[in-house]
C-alpha cells in the first residue's frame, strides 16, 4: 500500500520504533447522525428553590424559623382555642401564678412563696408549752400549702421588732425624755383605787439589763413613785435602779398613814416612772420597762365578785406584755376597755424588742380564688336555680317556705330536707357536706327576705365546669396571661405586617424612581428623605400619635411616615447597581419603556435582596410599638404586646411572672426573627453571607 | 476636604432649620397648656409667654383671636389682662428670634413652673452623661477586645460562643434585658438598690446604682461593637496585603497587631465617636424604669404632663444629636483615613 505513511522515532532509551498509519485507521464516524444536546443528568432547580437548599443548610435559621412559625401559629390558634375571656376584667381571677401541676408540688403548681411575713402567734400556747401554732397574719388560712405544717416559722427571741405590733409580744416600753426639757417624763396608767388594808398588795417592777446603746443613769436617772389623789409617795429614790424590783405595798410605812386617812384605800392610785435629766445632758434617756405588775394574795383567794373586779382593775393597771400595752390607745374604741392605756408626758413611750415570729410559706393562689368559701350567703333565687337546674334535691320545697314565711320551723324543715344530686356534686356552689347551711332572715314592710349562708365552693361559683388552672398565670385584671399574651402579640404582629406592606411598596417605588432616573430628580428625592431621616422616631411617633389619637390606624401611619426610608434606599441602591448593565442597554435599544425596564427587568433581579432586608422592619415595628407605649401612648382600647409589656412592668417586684412570660416570648420572637431574616438573606444573596 | 466639611455643616444646618420648624408647628397644633398653681405665679407665666411671643396681652377682651385663655386683674397694679394665643406663624417667628438672638426656648408649665426649658434639661443632661459615660468605658474595650478575639478565632468555638451572644443580645429589646436585670439583681438577690437613689443616700448606694444601667446599656453597645470589630477583621485578615506580610516573615501576631487591626479601625472608631455623641440622648425606657432623673425620662415626663416646651426643646435636642453624630461620622472618616475622599468626584 503507497498510501501508508512510516513514522520513525527514537525514545529516551535510544532505541527507534517506526509506526505505519494507513486511511482505514483514521475513518469518519457519525458522518450522518443527527446529534443534539443531551439533557442534564442532574434535575433542574428555580432560584427559588436553590435559595430554600441554602436557607435549609442554616441550621440556626431553621430553628429560628420554627420558633417563629411556632409563636406565630400561637397568635392565631391560642386566642380562638382558648376560651378565657381576655376582654372584661375579672375581679376574682386577679394575679394567679402560673399552673401546670397541682399544688405543693414546688413548681409551676399555682403557689406564691412568701418569706418574712409577721405570723398571728399564738402565745398562749407557746407560753404553755412551748409549741409553735400559727398562720401568717391576714391570709386565707385554707390556702397555705400543708396547712400548719406548711408555715416555716422564725423561733421565738429570734426576731424582734422595735414598734408595736398587733402580732408582736412582751418585749420593753422604752420611755425616754426630753434632754431639752426641765420637767421629768413621767408614765403611768390609769388609777385605781387600792384598798391596802383589806387586799394585801405588792408591786413588781422589771426594767432590763443595761443595754450597750442606752444610757441609764448617765445622762439622767429614774424613780418609782406611787401617785395617788392624796399625794405621791416614792418607792424609790433616784439612784440607779435596774432589774427586778418588788415592793410590798403594805409594808410601806407612808402609804400606810397615807391610807389611813382614807380608811385604808389609796384613791386614784397608780404607779409612776419618773426620769429626770442630768443638768447638762447631752442625751435622751431612755428606761427599758419590761413589766409593772400589781397583784393582790388576799384578793385572788378571795373569789368574791368584788374582789374579782378588784383583781382584774390591778391587771388593767399593769403590764405584763409591754408590745400589748403600747397597743391599748386611748381613741381605738369606746367605753370601759380603752381607758387602762399608759400614758408618758413630758416623753415618748415605744415599743423596744418586742417578739415577734416571722414566718416563710408557700400561698395557693388557686385555693384563695377559688377555694371553698365559708359562711357565704346565696340569695334564695340562686338557690331556687340550683334547685331547678336539678343540682339540690328539696323534699320541702321552696313555695311552701315563703308561703311560710320563712318562719323557724319551715327553715329548719327546708334544711333537713336538702340534698345533692349527682350532678350538683360536680356543680352546685352551694356544699352541704361540711357544715348545714342556715338561714338569715330579715323581715320587714310584710316581706321576708332570706338568705343562705353556707359553703361555697368558688370555682362552681364563678360558672367553671372545673377548677381553672392558667399555664403563665394571670393578670391585674384576671385575664389569662396565655391568652392575653398572644392576642397582644397578634396584634402587634399585625401592625408590623400592615406597617411592612405599606412601608415597603411606598419605598420601593420611591427608591425605584430616585434610583432609575437618577440626576436632579434624585438629588431633590434624597434631600427630602435626608430631612425626613434627620427627625428621631420616636418624636414623628409622639407627635402623630399625641395629634391624631392612640388607634390602630394612627400607629400605623406613624410607623409609615418614616419607615419607608429604609427601603427606599436600598431600592435605590440596587436601581444604581443594575441600571449601567449591558443587558438593560440593550433593552433600552429595543425601545423598552421605563416602565417595562423598571418594572420587567431591573425589578425582579432587586426584589429577592429588597424583600429579605426588609422582612426585618417587622420586629422593629414591634420594637417601636413596645417602646412607644412605655411612654404611656400605648394603643388604647386594644391589647397590643408593648401595652402588655408596660403594663405588667408595674408589677415587677410582686408579681414577677407577670412580666417573665412576655418578656421571654418577645425576646424569643426577636431572636428568631433575627435569626430568620439573616437565614432568608443569606439564601438569596450568598455574596452577602458572612455580613450582618 | 473642607469644602466637603463646609457642605455637610450646612446641609445638616438647613435639615435641623426644616425640623425644628416641622416639629414646632406640630407640637403648636396641640391645645394650649395652661399653667397650674397660683394666680401671681399664673400671671407670671402668662407674662412670660407674652415676652417670648406666643400669648398676646389685651386690656379688653378682643373677638378676632378666638378663645380666650385668661383674663386676670392685677391687684397690684389694676391693670386687666385678657390673654389670647398668637397666630401660629407670628409664634414661629418670635420663637425663632428668642432661639436664635437670646437661647431661650421658653418655660416650662407643670415640671417646675417658670424654670427656663434649657435650665430644666441643663440640670438633666450631667445624670445622663454620667451614666453613659461608664457605658462607654466598658463597652468599648469589651466589644472590640471580643471582636477580635472572634476574629482570630474565627469558626472555633469561641467564635460561635461569642457570635451566638451576640445574636442574642442584640436581638433582645434593651427593655427586657433591664427586666431581667431588675429581677435579678434588684428584687431577688437584692444586691443593688431598685431604685435610682436620692441625692441624700449614702455613696455605696449611689456607686451600686450605676451598675444596672451600666450594664443595660452596655451590653447592646458590646454587641454591636464585637459584631463590627469581627466583620472588620475578619475582612481585612484575608486580604492579600497580610499574605504578603506573612510571606515576608511576619508573624502572626506581628501583622495582626501591625497591619490587620490599624486597618480594621478605620471604620469602627467613627462608628464608635458617633455612638458616643449619640448616647447623649439618654436611654428613655432605661431612664423612665430605673428612676434616673435623665434627659430621657424627662421627655417621658414633658410628654405626659403636656410640658411642651420643655419638650420642644428636648425634641431639639435629640434632633441635635442625631444630626451631628452623623455628620460626625461622615467627616471622620475622612480625618481618620486620608485615603477615604468623602464626597470627591469619581
Amino acid at each position: 500500500m503507497n498510501d501508508e505513511k512510516n513514522f520513525t522515532y527514537v525514545d529516551s532509551c535510544d532505541v527507534e520504533h517506526s509506526i505505519q498509519i494507513s486511511p482505514e485507521d483514521l475513518k469518519l464516524t457519525q458522518v450522518d447522525k443527527e446529534i443534539h444536546d443531551t439533557k442534564f443528568q442532574s434535575k433542574p432547580t428555580t432560584f427559588f428553590k436553590d435559595a430554600l437548599r441554602r436557607f435549609v443548610k442554616n441550621k440556626s435559621s431553621v430553628a429560628g424559623a420554627i420558633v417563629l412559625g411556632t409563636i406565630i401559629l400561637g397568635c392565631i390558634f391560642i386566642p380562638i382555642l382558648d376560651p378565657s375571656d381576655v376582654d372584661h376584667v375579672h375581679q376574682y381571677e386577679k394575679h394567679l401564678e402560673p399552673k401546670l401541676f397541682d399544688a405543693g408540688t414546688g413548681w409551676w403548681d399555682g403557689c406564691r412563696h412568701y418569706d418574712n411575713i409577721t405570723v398571728d402567734f399564738d402565745w398562749e400556747q407557746f407560753e404553755k408549752d412551748g409549741s409553735y401554732v400559727g398562720f401568717p397574719a391576714d391570709v386565707n388560712k385554707a390556702a397555705v400549702v400543708g396547712g400548719q405544717a406548711g408555715v416555716h416559722m422564725s423561733k421565738v427571741g429570734e426576731n424582734k421588732v422595735d414598734a408595736y405590733n398587733p402580732y408582736g409580744h412582751g418585749g420593753f416600753m422604752r420611755i425616754a425624755n426630753d434632754k431639752s426639757s426641765t420637767e421629768a417624763a413621767r408614765l403611768y396608767s390609769y388609777p385605781v383605787d387600792m384598798d391596802i388594808e383589806k387586799y394585801d398588795l405588792s408591786l413588781a417592777v422589771k426594767t432590763s439589763a443595761l443595754p450597750e446603746d442606752f444610757t441609764y443613769g448617765e445622762q439622767g436617772s429614774f424613780a418609782y413613785f406611787i401617785t395617788t389623789a392624796l399625794g405621791e409617795v416614792e418607792l424609790t429614790d433616784y439612784s440607779t435602779n435596774t432589774g427586778a424590783s418588788s415592793f410590798k405595798l403594805s409594808d410601806n410605812a407612808n402609804l400606810i398613814s397615807m391610807a389611813a386617812t382614807n380608811g385604808g384605800v389609796l384613791p386614784s392610785a397608780r404607779f409612776e416612772l419618773r426620769i429626770k435629766n442630768k443638768t447638762g445632758a447631752t442625751l435622751n434617756q431612755n428606761v427599758l420597762l419590761q413589766s409593772v405588775v400589781f397583784s393582790s394574795e388576799a384578793a385572788a383567794k378571795d373569789n368574791s365578785t368584788e374582789a374579782n373586779e378588784y383583781v382584774s382593775n390591778l391587771n388593767n393597771a399593769s403590764f405584763k406584755d409591754a408590745n400589748k400595752a403600747a397597743g391599748i390607745t386611748p381613741s381605738t374604741t369606746t367605753g370601759e376597755t380603752n381607758k387602762w392605756y399608759w400614758t408618758c408626758p413630758n416623753g415618748t413611750r415605744e415599743v423596744y424588742q418586742a417578739d415577734l415570729v416571722v414566718c416563710s410559706y408557700s400561698f395557693d393562689t388557686y385555693e384563695d380564688a377559688f377555694g371553698y368559701r365559708y359562711n357565704y350567703g346565696f340569695s334564695m333565687s340562686a338557690v331556687k336555680g340550683y334547685i331547678t337546674k336539678g343540682w339540690l334535691n328539696a323534699e320541702y320545697s321552696v313555695a311552701k317556705l315563703e308561703a311560710a314565711k320563712y318562719s323557724d320551723e319551715a327553715c329548719a324543715a327546708f334544711l333537713a330536707g336538702l340534698s345533692m344530686t349527682s350532678e350538683g356534686d360536680k356543680y352546685c356552689p352551694l356544699r352541704l357536706e361540711d357544715a348545714t347551711p342556715t338561714f338569715k332572715v330579715v323581715s320587714g314592710g310584710g316581706a321576708s327576705v332570706a338568705t343562705l349562708t353556707g359553703t361555697c365552693s368558688f370555682w362552681r361559683y364563678l360558672g367553671y365546669k372545673s377548677c381553672p388552672r392558667y399555664l403563665v398565670g394571670t393578670d391585674d385584671s384576671g385575664r389569662d396571661l396565655l391568652d392575653y399574651s398572644f392576642s397582644g402579640l397578634r396584634t402587634s404582629l399585625l401592625l408590623g405586617l400592615v406597617t411592612f406592606v405599606v412601608n415597603f411598596v411606598f419605598g420601593l417605588v420611591w427608591g425605584a424612581v430616585s434610583g432609575y432616573f437618577g440626576g436632579w430628580t434624585d438629588i431633590l428625592m434624597e434631600r427630602f428623605t435626608d430631612i425626613l431621616s434627620g427627625i428621631p422616631w420616636i418624636v414623628v411617633m409622639t407627635l402623630t400619635i399625641i395629634l391624631l389619637g392612640q388607634n390602630f390606624f394612627v400607629f400605623a401611619l406613624a410607623l409609615c411616615l418614616t419607615g419607608w426610608i429604609g427601603t427606599s434606599h436600598l431600592t435605590r441602591t440596587q436601581f444604581y447597581r443594575f441600571k449601567s448593565r449591558e443587558y438593560i442597554l440593550a433593552a433600552r435599544t429595543l425601545g423598552a419603556s421605563d416602565k417595562r425596564l423598571i418594572f420587567r427587568h431591573i425589578l425582579p433581579n432587586a426584589i429577592g435582596t429588597i424583600i429579605t432586608s426588609s422582612v426585618l422592619m417587622i420586629p422593629s415595628v414591634i420594637f417601636s410599638e413596645a417602646t412607644i407605649s412605655y411612654l404611656n401612648l400605648g394603643l388604647q382600647g386594644m391589647a397590643s404586646f408593648g401595652v402588655i409589656l408596660s403594663e405588667n412592668q408595674k408589677f415587677l417586684q410582686i408579681y414577677p411572672y407577670l412580666i417573665v412570660f412576655p418578656s421571654v416570648i418577645m425576646a424569643l420572637m426577636m431572636i428568631s426573627f433575627n435569626l430568620f431574616g439573616n437565614g432568608l438573606r443569606d439564601a438569596f444573596n450568598p455574596s452577602l453571607k458572612g455580613q450582618d | 476636604m473642607v469644602k466637603y466639611t463646609i457642605q455637610r455643616l450646612l446641609l445638616a444646618l438647613v435639615t435641623t432649620v426644616i425640623i425644628l420648624t416641622m416639629t414646632f408647628f406640630l407640637v403648636k397644633l396641640l391645645p394650649f397648656q395652661k399653667p397650674i398653681g397660683q394666680d401671681s405665679a399664673k400671671l407670671a407665666y402668662y407674662l412670660h409667654e407674652v415676652g417670648m411671643g406666643f400669648v398676646l396681652d389685651f386690656t379688653t377682651p378682643q373677638k378676632q383671636y378666638g378663645e380666650l385663655l385668661w383674663s386676670y386683674n392685677d391687684p397690684n397694679t389694676g391693670i386687666m389682662h385678657y390673654f389670647y394665643v398668637r397666630p401660629t406663624a407670628e409664634q414661629y417667628f418670635a420663637w425663632a428670634s428668642n432661639v436664635l438672638t437670646k437661647f431661650q426656648w421658653g418655660t416650662s408649665t407643670y415640671i417646675s413652673p417658670n424654670v427656663d426649658a434649657m435650665v430644666i434639661i441643663g440640670e438633666r443632661l450631667p445624670t445622663t452623661i454620667k451614666v453613659n459615660v461608664w457605658s462607654v468605658l466598658i463597652s468599648v474595650p469589651a466589644g472590640i477586645g471580643l471582636g477580635i478575639w472572634a476574629a482570630l478565632k474565627k469558626n472555633t468555638m469561641v467564635d460561635h460562643v461569642i457570635s451566638t451572644f451576640v445574636m442574642i443580645f442584640i436581638s433582645v429589646p434593651s427593655f427586657i434585658i433591664i427586666t431581667f436585670l431588675m429581677l435579678w439583681f434588684c428584687y431577688s438577690t437584692g444586691w443593688l438598690p431598685t431604685q435610682w437613689p436620692s441625692v441624700t443616700a449614702p455613696l455605696a448606694t449611689k456607686v451600686q446604682a450605676y451598675i444596672v444601667p451600666t450594664m443595660c446599656l452596655s451590653f447592646g453597645s458590646i454587641c454591636g461593637y464585637c459584631r463590627f470589630t469581627r466583620a472588620e477583621l475578619t475582612e481585612v485578615m484575608s486580604s492579600d496585603f497580610l499574605l504578603l506580610a506573612r510571606t515576608k516573615g511576619l508573624t502572626k501576631a506581628q501583622t495582626v497587631t501591625r497591619h490587620a487591626l490599624k486597618n480594621a479601625m478605620v471604620p469602627i472608631l467613627p462608628s464608635i465617636l458617633s455612638e458616643v455623641i449619640g448616647l447623649l440622648g439618654g436611654s428613655m425606657i432605661l431612664e423612665s424604669l430605673y428612676g434616673i432623673p435623665g434627659v430621657g425620662r424627662l421627655y417621658i415626663t414633658a410628654l405626659n404632663q403636656k410640658d411642651y416646651n420643655v419638650l420642644m426643646a428636648d425634641m431639639s435636642l435629640y434632633t441635635l444629636i442625631g444630626l451631628i453624630s452623623g455628620v460626625f461620622l461622615d467627616l471622620s472618616y475622612g480625618f481618620i483615613d486620608p485615603r477615604i475622599r468623602m464626597g470627591g468626584k469619581k
